[in-house]
C-alpha cells in the first residue's frame, strides 16, 4: 500500500526562510501544500488545506503567529503546530507552547543547523504519529 | 500513516540547492538594504511613526535572521546594532533626528561594504568589526549592554531591579547554552551569569567565550554563585566572582566600577 506524504503548511513572511524550510521539508519526504506570507493568509490556508503540520513564524505582518496559533487551535484543537522563532523570542515561545504549539525551531541558525532542527522535529513527529496509531 | 522520513542524502541534495539560494540571497541584499534605508529616512517625516517604525524594526529583525541563516553573519551583526539603535527611539518620534539618521546610514553603508566583500569572496570582515566597535563606543557613551544569564525568574527580577537606574541595557536568558548562542552572534559589554545555570554552567560559558576568537572574547564577566571557594580555571579568567548571599551589596558597585572604567 502506498503511504501518503505528510502535508505541511509553511507560514513565514520572509521568503528566503520560507524557501529554505520548504526545501528541507520536501527533502525529508513531505509535501508542502501551501505557503503563507502573512498571518491572515495562514489562517485562510489552514482552513482550505487542513494540513498535517503547520510551520508557523511568530513575527508576521497582519496577524502575528500567536494570534494565528490561537485561531488554528480553535479550528482544530489537535492541530500540530511548530513555531519558527529567533533566539531572543524564547519568552514568546513559552507562551506559544502554553497555547498548544507542539514544538519550536530556531530559524536564525545557519542553514545546516536549521536543517538538523527540522530533521529532529520531523523524527519526533513521526515517532509521535506511530505511537498514537499503535495506541 | 504518513511516509517515514527518507533523510539519507537529503542534506546533500539540500546543500546543492542551498548553494544557489545563497547566491540569489546575496544578489538581493542591496535591494533590501535600500528598502531599510528608505524606511529609516521616512521616520523623520513623522507621519504614522508607529506603523513605519514597526515595519522597519520587523524588516531589520528579519534581515538579521535570514543573513545568519544564509551565512552572512556580519550583516546579521550590523542589523543587531541597528536594532539596538532603533530600540532607543522606539517611544519617541522626535528622537529620529539627523544624528540618528546619520548613524543608521553609516550602518547601511557598512552592510553594503559587506555585500561587496562577499561578492569578491571575502569571508572575514575585521574592518567592519572595528568600524562597528568605534560606532558602539560613540553611540553608547556611558550606556552599556549586559547579558544576564539566570534560570530563576525571581533572581533575574531581583538583579535587574538592583541595576535599575544605572545606564545598563539588560537582556536576560535562562540557560548557559542560550547565552552562548547569543554571545557568539551579538556584541555585549558585560556578562552577568549565575554559576548554576542549566545546559552549560557559568564558568564553562565564560571559558567558551575566552577560547572562541569571537566578538565577546574579552567581555567583562561577573559570576554569581552560592559556592564558597570556587576554583576558577585560568581559561575562564578574568572573571569577578560574587557570592549570591552578598550580591545586593556587591553587584551594583561592580557594575558601577565597570562603567567608570569604561568612560
Amino acid at each position: 500500500m502506498q503511504k501518503r506524504k505528510v502535508r505541511v503548511l509553511i507560514a513565514e513572511d520572509e521568503e528566503h526562510i520560507r524557501s529554505l524550510v520548504s526545501l528541507f521539508i520536501t527533502q525529508l519526504g513531505a509535501e508542502v501544500v501551501a505557503e503563507a506570507g502573512d498571518g491572515l493568509q495562514a489562517v485562510s490556508m489552514y482552513k482550505q488545506h487542513n494540513p498535517d503540520m503547520v510551520m508557523l513564524d511568530i513575527n508576521m505582518p497582519k496577524l502575528d503567529g500567536i494570534a494565528v496559533l490561537k485561531q488554528i487551535m480553535e479550528i482544530n484543537p489537535r492541530a500540530l503546530v511548530v513555531m519558527l522563532t529567533s533566539l531572543n523570542a524564547r519568552e514568546v515561545v513559552k507562551e506559544c507552547i502554553d497555547h498548544g504549539a507542539w514544538n519550536y525551531i530556531l530559524k536564525d541558525a545557519s542553514a545546516e543547523e536549521l536543517f538538523k532542527e527540522i530533521k529532529t522535529t520531523w523524527s519526533d513527529y513521526m515517532t509521535e504519529i506511530s505511537r498514537s496509531e499503535k495506541s | 500513516m504518513p511516509n517515514p522520513i527518507d533523510s539519507s542524502a537529503a542534506m546533500l541534495r539540500a546543500q546543492q540547492m542551498l548553494q544557489q539560494m545563497r547566491v540569489n540571497y546575496i544578489a538581493e541584499l542591496p535591494e533590501r538594504i535600500d528598502e531599510l534605508e528608505q524606511l529609516t529616512l521616512a521616520l523623520k517625516q513623522g507621519d504614522s511613526f508607529e506603523a513605519q517604525f514597526e515595519e522597519l524594526y520587523r524588516k531589520t529583525h528579519s534581515l538579521k535572521g535570514t543573513a545568519g541563516t544564509y551565512g552572512m553573519q556580519m550583516i546579521s551583526t550590523v542589523c543587531h546594532e541597528l536594532e539596538e539603535a532603533l530600540e532607543r527611539i522606539a517611544d519617541a518620534p522626535g528622537k529620529a533626528d539627523d544624528q540618528f539618521l546619520d548613524r543608521c546610514i553609516a550602518y547601511f553603508d557598512l552592510m553594503r561594504q559587506v555585500v561587496e566583500g562577499a561578492r569578491r569572496g571575502q569571508a572575514a570582515f575585521p574592518e567592519i568589526e572595528s568600524a562597528l566597535g568605534a560606532m558602539r563606543s560613540d553611540i553608547i557613551g556611558n550606556n552599556i549592554s549586559a547579558l544576564l544569564v539566570e534560570p530563576s525568574r525571581v533572581n533575574a527580577a531581583l538583579y535587574t531591579g538592583m541595576l535599575k537606574g544605572l545606564p545598563v541595557k539588560i537582556s536576560i536568558v535562562d540557560s548557559g547554552c542560550s547565552a552562548l548562542e547569543m554571545l557568539l552572534r551579538n556584541h555585549f559589554d558585560l556578562l552577568i551569569t549565575g554559576y548554576e545555570t542549566s545546559a552549560l554552567n557559568g564558568l564553562a560559558l565564560i571559558a567558551a567565550l575566552r577560547l572562541n576568537n569571537g566578538i565577546n572574547k574579552d567581555i567583562r564577566a561577573i559570576l554569581l554563585t552560592s559556592k564558597k571557594n570556587l576554583v576558577i580555571p585560568s581559561v575562564a579568567q578574568p572573571v569577578t566572582v560574587l557570592e549570591r548571599i552578598n550580591v545586593s551589596a556587591t553587584l551594583v558597585s561592580e557594575v558601577q566600577d565597570f562603567l567608570q572604567k569604561k568612560q
